[in-house]
């Protein structure tokens, strides 16, 4: 049941601050009757500071916020600008060779087609 | 075929089917433990105050900015607008949910009366920066006993 928890590839478990001031961003995943729709909200993100990555059948999405130290004092606080880290795991049904992203005022939209489900006829030699 | 997108993290868990590992159990607690968070504070607000200006930043990612009303009574600043989902997946079939959408509205109390000027609004990659000017004169007019001593008049 841990095994589910883990990072992919350290295999440490997360929620262990193991990526710095990070924060996962809230994740939207619709299913049409040809692609799988996921949205990402990560506001604040310039698309050169945006890696999305797709490794095997896991995307990893890492946005980093560079601290522009200002001499402002602080009144309220509700939220840290430090930037975003989160994996998705895509199943078997999603054509990994098509999937493409947009990045709109701070939402990451990807949109991975589904595989084909119709047959391939294997050619036959004689 | 919902069970073709796992999503894993600290956060979010995994959530996903009947085929989820977790079980209803689990995933019902994390769901809990996600309405509890002050992630349902939307959306959320940093006040910085620099020399003469105050400096409100803010996330709303998606934004009709067309729609964003900002309005400011003396130190009150009041942000009211609306995310609305994507067209596209208007008729999909959903498998996670958790980016917040609706309207929405946020009542800040700055410690100063203000200027509003729209001009002083930017919006650029989800990121709302509204910047307010101090307003010195209404300081005066909102504290009438100080307007009165500086006209000569006395008590």
């Amino acid at each position: 049941m841990m095994r589910n928890f883990t990072d992919f590839e350290t295999n440490k478990p997360l929620g262990f601050d193991i990526h710095g001031s990070q924060t996962a961003p809230a994740v939207d995943i619709f299913e049409t009757s040809d692609f799988f729709i996921i949205a990402v909200d990560i506001p604040g993100i310039n698309l050169e500071d945006l890696d999305l990555d797709l490794k095997g059948n896991v995307i990893t999405i890492l946005g980093k916020i560079s601290d522009e130290g200002t001499e402002s004092r602080c009144l309220v606080s509700e939220f840290s600008p430090g930037g975003y880290f989160r994996r998705i795991q895509l199943g078997d049904a999603v054509d990994t060779r098509n999937i493409r992203a947009v990045l709109d005022n701070g939402v990451l939209k990807i949109k991975a087609q589904k595989k084909s489900r119709l047959p391939r006829r294997i050619p036959v030699l004689a | 075929m919902s069970s073709s997108i796992h999503v894993s993290d600290p956060i979010s868990g995994h959530f996903g089917t009947d085929a989820s590992p977790y079980g209803k159990a689990a995933e019902l607690t994390m769901i809990r433990s996600l309405l509890k968070s002050p992630m349902t504070v939307f959306p959320r607000v940093n006040v910085y105050e620099h020399g003469d200006l105050f400096v409100l930043t803010t996330y709303i990612p998606g934004l009709d900015f067309d729609a964003l009303q900002v309005v400011v009574k003396a130190n009150e600043v009041v942000i009211r607008g609306q995310r609305k989902p994507d067209a596209e997946t208007a008729d999909a079939l959903v498998i996670l949910r958790e980016r917040a959408m609706g309207e929405f509205r946020r009542s800040i109390r700055l410690p100063d009366p203000v200027l509003y000027d729209e001009k002083e609004l930017q919006y650029r990659n989800g990121a709302l920066i509204m910047r307010f000017r101090k307003n010195q004169s209404n300081t005066a007019l909102s504290r009438p006993d100080l307007a009165t001593r500086a006209n000569g008049g006395g008590l």
